[in-house]
């Protein structure tokens, strides 16, 4: 039998379809292919594969027919790249992203940093004179507690806080009630010093909002 | 046609056993070590001792058992399907009569003897060329262009770009596709091709194994055998 192994793995149908045989081995291989079908079966898939893929070549066809799915993959890889590196950058957004100045709960504030106590608490009510309610912070303890005292129809209502300096919208947050009081955590060291205002609204907007003024100062 | 004689059976038993003992020796040549099977060659002596004994029979499974390839021996030198067709023919002539004449010196080479006939003719044919090509009148050579055989070669080339047409969108991967266009069409090195494309030994061979394989598949799907697309009917 012919070693057909070594006429496929030294690619002699290839080579003596290409002229890459030396005389002596063209001589040789002419032998066996006149007496194995298979062999010269591979010849002339060669030689097919050679003519059709240079009349799609001279056609203009060729670099269609290798890249379709080129451009596909391309595509498809273009997108995945840009998810990746979305992904990448929402996660770098988020793990960069500074604390809020306003939050619900002490941990919030104190994400990514090392671990802070609220030591200045404020009840904060509405007077009828509404003057501005005094806040003194430290940058050894830059966070205050705020427990705002809502009327008692709004207690078991979800509330949207917002923090104003002027008209400027500073921060917010959504709170719910803890008791009779919304709990909110001020980070002033992000704050200078001066006058803010903390509107109150209901989630569901039935309510009017509620404003309290603050007055910030750091020691 | 005279009936083979007792002498020339011995004789071909002969030679049989000499190329035998060559055909061992060779196979041990690390350069070239292809192993020929005894059999197939057995099976050709056969058909050469028997047109020898005037079979005529075996004259046509003489032709039939070697068209193809002689074909492929000629259109591996010339793009002239034409002339490889004439040629062929005339090899196949050139064989029958000297086998009716006699047996073959090595019979066991019969392969051998017939694509060296194959081979001699092509180089006489392109002797010739070569000589008319010095008094050949352009305008004349243009008048007598065969039309025919352009549109032959038309068709196989459209038979042949439709197949790998196919070939091409089944294979799903990109870098199969390179493979396909950079060793069959380009000719690149195996070797420069998998460093390019990062691809083993193992992985190239198997791109186009894979490939082949589907190629056949198309071509018996499409209905027709390969001889229908590269070879001929004589």
């Amino acid at each position: 039998m012919i070693d057909r192994g070594q006429v496929l793995e030294q690619r002699w149908a290839e080579r003596y379809v290409a002229g890459q045989l030396a005389p002596e081995e063209i001589r040789e291989f002419e032998e066996i292919m006149l007496e194995h079908p298979e062999v010269l079966e591979q010849v002339e898939h060669v030689r097919t594969l050679k003519l059709g893929l240079k009349t799609l070549r001279d056609r203009g066809e060729l670099q269609e027919l290798v890249g379709v799915s080129t451009r596909n993959t391309q595509w498809w890889f273009a997108a995945a790249a840009t998810a990746v590196v979305c992904a990448f950058g929402l996660f770098w957004l988020k793990s960069s992203e500074a604390p809020p100045i306003l939050a619900a709960s002490i941990d919030q504030l104190t994400t990514g940093r090392q671990h802070v106590s609220a030591t200045n608490d404020f009840l904060i009510a509405r007077t009828r004179g509404a003057e501005a309610i005094a806040i003194e912070a430290s940058s050894a303890d830059p966070v205050v507690a705020l427990r705002i005292l809502a009327p008692a129809s709004r207690v078991d209502k979800a509330h949207h806080v917002e923090l104003f300096r002027g008209k400027e919208l500073i921060a917010k947050v959504d709170v719910i009630p803890g008791g009779d009081y919304l709990p909110v955590y001020l980070d002033t060291s992000r704050l200078e010093s001066g006058d803010y205002s903390l509107r109150l609204t209901t989630a569901d907007e039935q309510a009017p909002p509620m404003t309290y003024p603050l007055h910030l100062t750091h020691k | 046609m005279p009936a083979p004689s007792l002498v020339s059976c011995l004789a071909t038993a002969l030679y049989a056993a000499r190329a035998f003992r060559e055909h061992s020796t060779r196979s041990r040549d690390p350069g070239l070590s292809i192993n020929l099977s005894d059999s197939t060659a057995h099976i050709a002596a056969g058909l050469a001792e028997r047109v020898t004994r005037g079979d005529t029979a075996a004259e046509e499974a003489l032709v039939k058992r070697f068209q193809r390839g002689v074909m492929q021996i000629l259109l591996s030198e010339t793009p002239d399907r034409e002339l490889a067709r004439d040629l062929a023919q005339e090899t196949f002539v050139i064989v029958i009569q000297r086998l009716r004449s006699g047996p073959l010196d090595d019979p066991l080479r019969l392969a051998a003897y017939v694509a060296q006939t194959a081979r001699n003719l092509l180089i006489a044919e392109n002797r010739r060329f070569v000589r008319r090509k010095t008094r050949l009148d352009p305008d004349a050579v243009d008048a007598a262009a065969d039309d025919t055989a352009h549109q032959e070669l038309a068709r196989e080339a459209d038979s042949a770009a439709g197949v790998v047409r196919k070939l091409l969108a089944q294979l799903k991967s990109e870098r199969d596709r390179q493979v396909m266009v950079r060793f069959y069409l380009d000719e690149e090195p195996k070797a420069s091709i998998c460093k390019d494309l990062q691809l083993s030994d193992l992985q190239f061979n198997q791109v186009l194994f894979r490939a082949r394989d589907r190629l056949r598949q198309l071509l018996s799907t499409a209905g027709f055998q390969q001889r229908d697309l590269l070879c001929f009917a004589l």
